[in-house]
């Protein structure tokens, strides 16, 4: 059991937050944002870093960092609302690989990743899938030692920047089996993008990509063919995991910039911090935050431990559903509390707010993670 | 990917020999129609709490946060944490704390070497029971505007004034009293904290029946009560620097988590019973919702109150921890006896009697439980003290 951060973890915060600080202000971010988020330099300073082969293994040139490493750095990505796809291509498409593909496989894409010179993405979600993780139309025919792949995938953020995809396509079975679906690795220009560049709420931008018979060869296939599940569970729980510590780190600045705000605005003839009303929702956004950070360490404990158990999954859902929640009630009451500037672009409480709310969606919403504790309900 | 262990941090997670000896020893000891009330939330009365006190204490587990001297145990605060938890999922009571809990580590660290060998010894052994006299009815959240009065004549004490919300003063043998020594200052000044005779001329007790119509506090009367001055702790007008000091201690019984637990397997339990077709409340997807976000809840207090106690371990922390927990702790505890009054049904419209056989059912209590507990949020400085507190620390920065 780890409660709190080592003073290595620390370390790797702090140089996050000063790197952070000087390089991706909030009118930084703006101008970055109008691009869809991706800076090559910001990036190419990630990599310079190491946080982008921070939890993968040494033997492909990362660090070897654990789950409360990839806690800690998210939670500085989150205080400061970064747009470039971390989560997306190093957490989540860095898990698949190095989880499901042979090690001479796994080393040619993690290599390219960890440099900064390549973008790799999970192209999964489907538009009729709401939440659900095995939700998967797309189809793969294998023929004469080649696949075709055709489908369509759906809101694939930061699309317009990948030179890879990891493609989830179905081998046998209906539309949401479990059993089936395999990942196969396509190179960007082999997929038509539609609906480019679409603008979501929390300030990337997503596209929808259409597969039409597309031929790869067998070895493209990441893992054994109908296998992908569990491949794909262990790389959605550590994205949830960086959700987390970005969640948190965004609540925690919400409470921090919000407690400024109200010792400075005055009304009435007196600052607004004088108002027990108001700091009493201020007292409540603290502890929705402390409520938050809770279920982030119960998260990283979870995943620190074996893998895909019934544990590791209660942990996940219990983490995901309670973070949601916390993060509108901070966002909400941050917004409140500003008053009429807080409901402006101008600031940055809105946009922690529309990134909280986006964070509390993808990869299941408080129902969808709630409905997975009460099905297990009375259970144990 | 590497999981990374933190073994200096004194939280590692207990050893499975500890663990056991405690599940067993529980198990083995605890009289079965104690764990009963437990289990269901029935009243428990003196001769219930003394009972289990005395097995505890013939283990030498009666005080574990009490220096192995004074008859205490050597157990880090991990451990105590997970001996208390570990005896309420065993439906072990949680004993009232005004002895062992709250007034033993005071005179630990402020008591006389006479104070400490008249009391300690008779606490450890529950032959004297305690009661707390600090709420007044004109001190509530505001506890450093009490008035009783003590005026000093010659060695002795002189006595006036009441208290009350007083939790089993009924059943107490003595009382450790904040009163008023001087009225000239500072209303945190001139406070002296004294140890009193329930039995002492003077001193009456008015029952108060509660909200559930259960009778857990008193008002108590002191009328010209005379009380030796050797029985005094600490300076005469220190008596608030006293009892702020107690307020670091026991910080293991704020969350309580294996009570929380305990009532959520019950609350699972009332909510399994099959109807005539064959239907569970638990298949409600409405009311299942509910139980699951309680369930994640208490998972999250229970991860708070370890993050809590590690940072208080490593003297980290910047001061309002302990304010989170206990509203994170009080409103989970809440929202339990809510789900279960809820659960219960048209059964929780039975008031439940203040005496008499145990009911068999187990929803007999729930409406007691819920209607009892609003006090959480009330006891131990209101919620609404404690977000003075958050808020104070946040926009100190």
């Amino acid at each position: 059991m780890q409660l709190s951060y080592t003073d290595e973890e620390m370390m790797l915060a702090d140089q996050a937050r000063r790197y952070l600080q000087t390089e991706y202000s909030f009118e930084q971010r703006r101008t970055r944002q109008a691009d869809g988020g991706h800076d090559p330099k910001v990036w190419r300073s990630f990599a310079e870093f190491g946080w982008l082969g921070l939890a993968f293994a040494n033997d492909y040139g990362g660090i070897g960092l654990g789950a409360v490493s990839i806690l800690a750095l998210a939670e500085e990505m989150g205080r400061a609302l970064v747009l470039e796809p971390f989560l997306e291509a190093v957490i989540e498409a860095g898990t698949l690989i190095e989880t499901g593909a042979t090690p001479e496989h796994a080393a040619a894409l993690i290599e390219p990743i960890i440099a900064g010179d390549s973008i790799v993405l999970l192209a999964h979600t489907e538009a009729d899938a709401r939440f659900h993780p095995h939700h998967v139309e797309a189809s793969a025919t294998e023929k004469g030692g080649s696949i075709r792949l055709s489908g369509r995938k759906n809101r694939i953020a930061h699309a317009q920047i990948a030179d890879t995809f990891i493609v989830s396509a179905r081998e046998t079975g209906g539309p949401r089996d479990a059993q089936g679906i395999s990942l196969f690795v396509v190179p960007s220009d082999r997929v038509t993008i539609v609906n480019p560049a679409t603008p979501l709420i929390d300030g990337t931008w997503a596209s929808d990509l259409v597969l039409d018979g597309v031929d790869i060869p067998v070895s493209a296939r990441i893992g054994a063919a109908g296998a992908a599940a569990p491949i794909l569970e262990a790389a959605r729980h550590r994205a949830i995991l960086g959700m987390l510590g970005m969640s948190v780190g965004s609540m925690t600045a919400l409470v921090e910039q919000t407690g400024q705000y109200l010792k400075t605005r005055e009304q009435f003839g007196q600052p607004l911090s004088e108002f027990q009303i108001l700091r009493h929702k201020l007292a409540d956004m603290a502890i929705w935050t402390e409520r938050a950070r809770s279920a982030a360490w119960l998260a990283a404990n979870a995943l620190a431990g074996v893998s895909n158990t019934q544990h590791t999954r209660r942990s996940i859902a219990v983490a995901k559903a309670e973070c949601a929640v916390a993060g509108r009630m901070v966002g909400q009451t941050a917004v409140q509390l500003h008053g009429g500037i807080g409901t402006t672009e101008e600031l940055e409480v809105g946009h922690y707010f529309r990134s909280l709310e986006s964070m509390g969606v993808r990869l299941g919403d408080r129902t969808y993670h709630l409905a997975e504790i009460a099905g297990k309900l009375g259970t144990t | 990917m590497v999981a990374e262990s933190n073994p200096d941090k004194g939280f590692g997670g207990i050893d499975q020999a500890f663990h056991d000896e405690v599940a067993q020893f529980v198990s083995a000891n605890l009289p079965a129609d104690i764990a009963r009330k437990v289990d269901i939330n029935a009243p428990l009365n003196k001769d219930d709490y003394v009972r289990w006190h005395k097995i505890l204490h013939s283990k030498g587990w009666a005080a574990p946060s009490w220096p192995v001297e004074y008859g205490g145990t050597d157990w880090s605060l991990e451990q105590r944490l997970a001996f208390e938890e570990i005896c309420a999922e065993h439906s072990a009571p949680r004993l009232p704390q005004f002895g062992v809990g709250m007034l033993g580590p005071i005179l630990i660290s402020r008591g006389t070497d006479e104070q400490r060998k008249r009391y300690l010894p008779k606490i450890l052994s529950a032959e004297e029971w305690w009661c707390q006299g600090y709420s007044e009815p004109g001190a509530g959240s505001d506890l450093a505007s009490l008035k009783t009065r003590a005026v000093r004549e010659g060695d002795e004490y002189v006595v006036t004034g009441s208290k009350i919300w007083t939790t089993y003063a009924h059943y107490a043998d003595r009382m450790f009293a904040l009163v008023r020594t001087d009225s000239s200052g500072r209303k945190q000044q001139g406070i002296t904290f004294l140890l009193l005779d329930m039995r002492s001329p003077g001193v009456s007790v008015r029952p108060i029946t509660g909200i559930n119509g259960q009778h857990v506090v008193n008002e108590v009367f002191f009328d010209n009560v005379r009380v030796p001055a050797k029985d005094r702790v600490g300076e005469e007008g220190e008596g608030w620097a006293v009892a702020k000091a107690l307020l670091g201690h026991e910080r293991t019984g704020i969350a309580r988590v294996g009570f929380c637990k305990k009532q959520f397997a019950l609350l699972t339990r009332i909510s399994s019973r099959l109807d005539i077709t064959g239907k569970r409340l638990l298949d409600d997807p409405v009311f299942a919702q509910k139980l699951a976000a309680l369930s994640a809840d208490i998972e999250i207090l229970e991860w708070t109150n370890l993050r809590v106690l590690e940072a208080l371990a490593n003297n980290r922390g910047n001061g309002s921890e302990a304010s989170v927990l206990k509203v994170i702790a009080t409103e989970t505890q809440q929202r339990i006896t809510e789900l279960l009054f809820e659960a219960a049904g048209p059964a929780s419209l039975d008031l439940a009697a203040a005496d008499g056989p145990l009911p068999e059912e187990d929803s007999a209590y729930v409406s007691s439980f819920y209607f009892d507990w609003r006090k959480a949020s009330i006891y131990g400085g209101s919620n609404e003290i404690q977000r003075n507190i958050i808020s104070k620390t946040v926009l100190k920065d």
